[in-house]
């Protein structure tokens, strides 16, 4: 077969696995993002330190020696600072934040930090390494954002773009957009719990998507202590074999996935997808009844999205009053939101 | 509603005006741009990557810097070629990356990209297959001609090659994959 004839096969046969839900999924991701970009600009409009910090880091990136020096901050009036390094990383720090940079050159950016919460947008480079150690657990960027908050007891690292990789003595865990991870100190990281944040705080984004790694995703998940019984099969395996399920057109093994990773991690945080998911499939089946309890259990995730879903599964189950309950909640919560229209409407 | 929002909104000069309401910082413009669009981006991602791999990161990239840069788009109905200017240069970094890392890739990246129809499963693996082995730019820029169906100018102003580049890479890569078929 020619090229071109190959070509437009490829062109008529080849489409990604894109269903709504994963374009929602991704939605959400550059909204948190983009809404990041929004508190940044708030935050850091007032500083004036910025030139002055990004030609020190820059210098110091040139020279590329070993420096050890208390980055001086100056806040604005939200108490935050910022560093900005030559190749247009950036790091912003709360007032509590005491972060030192141990090494800074072309091939690699080490940043030592004792206290504080600081957020990291890193300027993907394949060839420089980009690390923040706390005590001693040690966050390697492998993607671009992130943040690390230290207080007394934790140590918690929250992806919001790409991936880092979190090391603490042998044991490594890599983290995907929208996850977390919290490191109790006084505990070894083999007893250390892994965690999605709730899908409606500003920093998530759950990502399980089939575009992870195996191992990656495995690894996101709550790293088993020794003494810990070996668990089921992990939350992220289940919700991955469910994608794949559902790309395969089988929806009812991708019900029985979801509802088995339901059941058997109810503290994981991608159990609020999962019911989501679990009710757009219900919802596709006609299953209205069982829909809207699964939009429901999500409660107002995805800036209330699972809120409209539930009040549309209603209303196409016939039950109009609880829809135009749902309805006048989301519209509450959510005045200006995307699904505002289409809640009016249910509202009467 | 949503959905009769976004079948209202299906002329390129609709794209104009949620621009400029995406622009005073109105979140429903931006959902309606996205799903206008989005599903558009994803396909050139995944048929250009070969894989799911990167496709959620890419999209995801592709608007939230489109988004950044929204307010230097000089024509706005041009958004979705704007958007998938973006999308070729993250493919591009990537691709060049997973050039690099040929071995590692093989392992952890599926360059088998799933088809629709059974039959014509082994002649479009054998073209990504093929594909695979010639250099990122090239790839890209065969991909956006040959399958996405671009002219060759929009096809240079996508990759940032002249023209004269983008037809000389066609047509190396039409012969690379010629030779691979003719070896097989």
């Amino acid at each position: 077969m020619r090229p071109s004839e190959a070509a437009e096969l490829a062109k008529k046969e080849v489409a990604p696995p894109w269903d709504e839900l994963r374009a929602a999924r991704v939605q959400r991701l550059v909204v948190t993002e983009l809404s990041v970009d929004k508190r940044k600009a708030r935050r850091v409009g007032a500083t004036r330190l910025r030139r002055p910090l990004a030609w020190l880091a820059a210098a110091v990136a040139l020279v590329g020696l070993f420096v050890v020096l208390l980055v001086a901050r100056k806040h604005d009036g939200a108490g935050i600072s910022r560093l900005e390094l030559a190749d247009g990383s950036l790091a912003l720090f709360d007032e509590s934040a005491r972060v030192v940079p141990e090494l800074v050159s072309d091939t690699r950016v080490e940043l030592r930090q004792f206290a504080g919460s600081a957020s990291y947008d890193v300027t993907p480079r394949p060839t420089r390494t980009f690390v923040v150690r706390v005590d001693d657990v040690r966050v390697e960027v492998l993607g671009t954002a992130f943040r690390v908050e230290k207080d007394e007891a934790n140590i918690r690292v929250v992806v919001t773009r790409g991936r880092v990789r979190v090391t603490r003595g042998a044991r490594t865990v890599e983290l995907t957009a929208g996850e977390q991870v919290t490191l109790t100190e006084d505990k070894p990281v083999a007893a250390a719990e892994a965690e999605l944040p709730p899908a409606d705080a500003t920093t998530t984004g759950v990502q399980t998507t089939p575009s992870a790694t195996p191992s990656a995703v495995a690894s996101a998940e709550p790293l088993p202590s020794a003494e810990a019984p070996a668990p089921t099969e992990g939350a992220a395996e289940l919700f991955r074999r469910a994608d794949e399920a559902r790309a395969a057109g089988n929806q009812a093994e991708a019900l029985k996935l979801l509802r088995l990773l339901v059941k058997t991690h109810p503290q994981n945080g991608r159990v609020t997808l999962a019911s989501f998911t679990i009710g757009r499939i219900e919802a596709q089946r006609g299953n209205f009844e069982a829909a809207a309890a699964a939009f429901e259990s999500c409660g107002s995730a995805m800036s209330g999205e699972a809120l409209a879903e539930a009040a549309l599964a209603r209303s196409a189950g016939g039950q109009s009053a609880q829809a135009k309950a749902l309805a006048d909640q989301y519209l509450k919560r959510f005045p200006n939101g995307a699904r505002a229209p289409e809640m009016e409407k249910l509202s009467g | 509603m949503a959905n009769s929002l976004l079948r209202s909104a299906n002329q390129p000069s609709d794209d104009v005006a949620l621009v400029e309401r995406a622009l005073a910082g109105e979140e429903q413009a931006f959902t309606l741009l996205y799903r206008r669009h989005a599903a558009h981006v994803a396909g050139v991602v995944y048929r250009m990557l070969g894989s799911d791999s990167d496709l959620d990161d890419i999209v995801q990239e592709a608007f939230v810097e489109g988004m950044r840069q929204l307010g230097e788009l000089r024509d706005p109905s041009k958004l979705r070629p704007f958007l998938v200017t973006i999308a070729v240069r993250r493919i591009h970094a990537r691709l060049s990356f997973r050039y690099r890392m040929k071995a590692l890739a093989a392992q952890l990246f599926g360059v088998a990209p799933l088809v629709s129809d059974p039959e014509a499963r082994a002649e479009v693996h054998a073209l990504y297959q093929g594909l695979a082995r010639v250099p990122a730019k090239q790839r890209i820029v065969w991909v956006l001609h040959r399958i996405e169906g671009y002219t060759l100018p929009e096809v240079a102003e996508h990759s940032g090659a002249s023209l004269a580049t983008v037809k000389r890479w066609i047509t190396a890569v039409d012969g690379e994959l010629e030779a691979n078929n003719a070896s097989e």
